[in-house]
C-alpha cells in the first residue's frame, strides 16, 4: 500500500470520524459545553480544539485541513444551574480530498475518472446539554448540513456507513441529523457515552440512517483519556437498506 | 503508556477484523449456503427431459466491450444503468433465442457500484423462461478502498428452468503471495454446486466455477485439482454437469503466449497471459470425464473452440471456457458460439467471453 493510499485514508477517516467516533472524554464534544479558555485538546483522530474564551471554542483536524479546509466554531449562548445551551458552526472545502481520493489503484475511495466539482459546505447545530444529576448529562442536538457544487460533477456518492449522511449534501445539497446523547460516570475513572443520532434528508426523502453508539471512555489522567466504541448503524442507501457494526478508538490528550 | 496504546491499538484492530460479517463482510466459510432466486413470474417448467440444453457464458459483470481500467488502455470505471441494461438486454435477447434449460454464469454482478447496482441475476431471471437461480460471490466487499469500486458483489450464477433445491458456496485456495489486507480484498474463487430438480433424476449437480487467473505460487493448479476432486467425488452417486471459466488452456494448444489480443502498446494492470508449464494442467478432465470439447477436435483446430477475446478486433483467442460431465454430450451440438458463422450469432460485442453450449442426453 503506498504513503499516499495510507494518506489518503487517514484523511478520510479522520474527517468522517469527526463526529462519530472522536468524543473525548473530559471534552466538550457532543455536548453545549467549550473547553475551557486557553485550553487545547487533540487525539489520534478527534479534531484539534482550542477554548478561545470561556464561552467560545474553535476545532480543526490538522491533518484532514490539508486536503479538505475546514473550521469549526462553537458558542456557549447560555448557562443556567441545570442546563447550558450552544450553537457550532462549521464550513468546509472538501474538493481537493476528494479529488485526491479518485485514483486507481489501492486507495482509490472514489473511481480514476470522477469528475469532482468545486463543493462547500456548511454545518449548523444546537445543543442543549442538561445536567441529570452531578455525573449525568443529557444532551440534545440538531443539525442543518447544507452543500452547493459548482461545476460539472460526476461522482458517486460515497455509500458506506457513516460517510454516506455526512458526504449527501455535498452532491444533494441538504441534509439533517437530531441526536440524544447521555454521559455518565461508570467506576473509578472509567464513565461512558451513549448517543443515537437519526439522519435524513428532505430532498432524499428515501435516505435515512440511524446511528447508535456506545463508548467507554477511560479517564487515565486528567490531561489524557482513552476510549472504545461500538457502533451500530441502521440505514437506506442507493442499493438499498444495510446495517453495519462498527469498532473504534480514540485517544485524546489536553494540555 | 506504551503498553496502553499497543493494548488499544491491538484491540481495536482485533475488534474490526473480528467484525468482518458486519463491516467490509468479504470473507467466506469453507462451506456456506448460496443465495437463491426466483424469477418474478415462472414459466412453465417441462414435466420430462430426455435432453438438456447447457449454456455456459462468462458475461463480464454486463460490460460489454466497454474498456474498463484493468484492460489494455482502460478507462472506464463505473457504468451507469442504461449502458449496464443495454449490455444486459443484449445478453437476454441472446438467451431467449437459445433457450438453454441450465444456464452457466461467471462474472455476474449484484449490487455493485460499478454495475449500478442492478441485481444482474434477478434481471436475467425475470426477462427469460429460465425461473430459478442460485449464486455465489467470488469478490464481495462492502466498501472496496481500490479503483473507486466501492461496495461490490460479483460472482458464478446458475439459473434453471426448474427448481433449485440446495446450493452451496465451495471455497478454493487463496493466493497466498498475497499480502494479508490485500489477499482480504482480493478474489475468492469458488465452486458453486447447484442440485437442480430435474424430473426423473434423484439429484442433479450443476458446478459453475470461475478459476484464477492470475497466480505464480501453484494457486491455480491446486483450484484446478479440487474442481476435479469435486466432479469425481459427485460422480460416485450423482450425475452431473459443470464448467465455467477455468482460465487454462487445453492439452494441444498451439499458442501459449503471445496471443493476437495481447496488450502490446499499450498499459494495462496485469501482464499478458502466459500459459508455459501449464499445458497438461487439466488433461485429466479429458480423460476423466465427458468433455462438451472433443480433444481431438480442439486439437485438430483450436480456433474453433477459441472463448475468450481481450480485444475484438483480434477476434477470439483462446478456449477458457468448459463443460463437463459424466452424462454423454450428444454429437454434433458442442460448440463455442462465436460468430453467425458458429453458432448463429455475433457473440463478439456481448462479453470478452464467447457463449459454449452442449447437449447433455439423459433418456433412458
Amino acid at each position: 500500500m503506498t504513503k499516499q493510499s495510507i494518506f489518503c485514508g487517514v484523511c478520510l477517516a479522520s474527517l468522517l470520524s469527526q463526529d462519530a467516533l472522536a468524543t473525548g472524554a473530559g471534552s466538550s464534544h457532543g455536548r453545549a459545553e467549550v473547553i475551557e479558555e486557553d485550553k487545547w485538546e487533540i487525539g489520534l483522530y478527534a479534531p484539534l480544539r482550542r477554548g478561545l474564551s470561556q464561552d467560545l471554542e474553535v476545532a480543526i483536524h490538522p491533518i484532514t485541513t490539508i486536503t479538505a479546509p475546514h473550521v469549526a466554531v462553537k458558542k456557549l449562548w447560555k448557562r443556567t444551574a441545570n442546563w447550558d445551551r450552544a450553537t457550532r458552526h462549521s464550513i468546509v472545502y472538501p474538493t481537493p480530498m476528494l479529488r485526491m481520493l479518485a485514483r486507481r489503484g489501492t486507495g482509490g475511495i472514489l473511481p480514476g475518472d470522477a469528475v469532482v466539482p468545486t463543493i462547500i459546505s456548511i454545518d449548523s447545530r444546537v445543543l442543549q446539554t442538561h445536567r441529570l444529576d452531578p455525573a449525568t448529562t443529557l444532551t440534545l442536538s440538531m443539525r442543518v448540513q447544507l452543500g452547493v457544487e459548482i461545476g460539472e460533477s460526476d461522482w458517486p456518492s460515497l455509500d458506506m456507513p457513516i460517510g454516506y449522511p455526512r458526504t449527501l449534501a455535498y452532491q444533494d445539497n441538504l441534509a439533517t441529523a437530531a441526536a440524544v446523547q447521555l454521559d455518565g460516570s461508570l467506576v473509578a475513572k472509567f464513565s461512558y457515552r451513549l448517543r443515537t443520532e437519526f439522519w435524513s434528508s428532505p430532498l432524499v426523502p428515501e435516505m435515512w440512517a440511524v446511528e447508535g453508539k456506545g463508548t467507554l471512555i477511560w479517564r487515565a489522567s486528567a490531561s489524557f483519556t482513552a476510549q472504545l466504541t461500538g457502533m451500530l448503524i441502521v440505514g437506506e442507501y442507493p442499493y438499498g437498506s444495510d446495517w453495519h457494526a462498527l469498532p473504534g478508538f480514540d485517544l485524546i490528550w489536553a494540555f | 503508556m506504551k503498553r496502553i496504546c499497543s493494548a488499544l491499538a491491538l484491540a481495536g484492530f482485533g475488534s474490526f477484523v473480528a467484525c468482518d460479517a458486519t463491516t467490509f463482510r468479504s470473507n467466506f466459510e469453507n462451506i456456506e449456503p448460496a443465495l437463491l432466486y426466483e424469477a418474478a413470474e415462472l414459466t412453465d417448467i417441462p414435466t420430462s427431459v430426455e435432453e438438456l440444453l447447457v449454456l455456459n457464458y462468462n458475461i463480464k459483470y454486463g460490460g460489454g466491450r466497454l474498456v474498463f481500467f484493468w484492460e489494455c488502455d482502460g478507462d472506464r470505471f463505473n457504468m451507469k444503468a442504461s449502458e449496464v441494461e443495454q449490455h444486459l438486454d443484449a445478453i437476454v435477447d441472446f438467451i431467449n433465442q437459445i433457450q438453454p434449460d441450465i444456464l452457466l454464469l461467471q462474472e455476474v454482478d449484484r449490487l455493485s457500484l460499478r454495475s449500478a447496482y442492478i441485481d444482474q441475476v434477478q434481471y436475467i431471471l425475470d426477462r427469460t423462461h429460465l425461473n430459478y437461480g442460485a449464486y455465489a460471490s467470488q469478490h464481495r466487499a462492502d466498501f472496496l478502498p481500490s479503483d473507486g469500486m466501492g461496495k461490490l458483489d460479483f460472482g458464478n450464477a446458475t439459473l434453471s428452468r426448474w427448481p433449485i433445491r440446495e446450493a452451496q458456496r465451495h471455497a478454493l485456495p487463496l493466493i497466498d503471495a498475497h499480502p494479508g489486507y490485500y489477499r482480504y480484498f482480493y478474489l475468492k474463487r469458488h465452486i458453486l454446486d447447484a442440485t437442480v430438480e430435474l424430473p426423473g433424476v434423484d439429484a442433479f449437480h450443476v458446478v459453475n466455477t470461475h478459476l484464477e487467473a492470475f497466480s505464480d505460487d501453484g494457486t491455480k493448479k491446486e483450484q484446478i485439482d479440487q474442481l476435479h476432486a469435486h466432479f469425481s467425488r459427485l460422480g460416485e452417486d450423482a450425475l452431473w454437469v459443470g464448467g465455467g471459466d477455468l482460465n487454462s488452456l487445453p492439452p494441444g494448444s498451439l499458442t501459449l503466449k503471445g496471443f493476437a489480443d495481447d496488450c502490446v502498446s499499450g498499459e494495462q494492470r496485469f501482464a499478458g497471459d502466459d500459459y508455459s508449464n501449464e499445458e497438461d494442467w487439466i488433461a485429466n478432465y479429458f480423460s476423466d470425464f465427458e468433455s462438451l470439447m472433443p480433444l481431438a477436435d480442439y486439437q485438430a483446430d483450436n480456433s474453433k473452440w477459441s472463448s475468450y477475446s481481450g480485444d475484438p478486433d483480434a477476434g477470439w483467442t483462446r478456449t477458457l471456457d468448459y463443460l463437463f460431465s459424466n452424462a454423454s454430450w450428444v454429437t454434433g451440438e458442442g460448440m463455442v458460439m462465436q460468430s453467425k458463422d458458429q453458432g448463429g450469432f455475433e457473440t463478439i460485442h456481448l462479453s470478452d467471453h464467447a457463449p459454449v453450449r452442449g447437449v447433455l442426453e439423459l433418456g433412458p
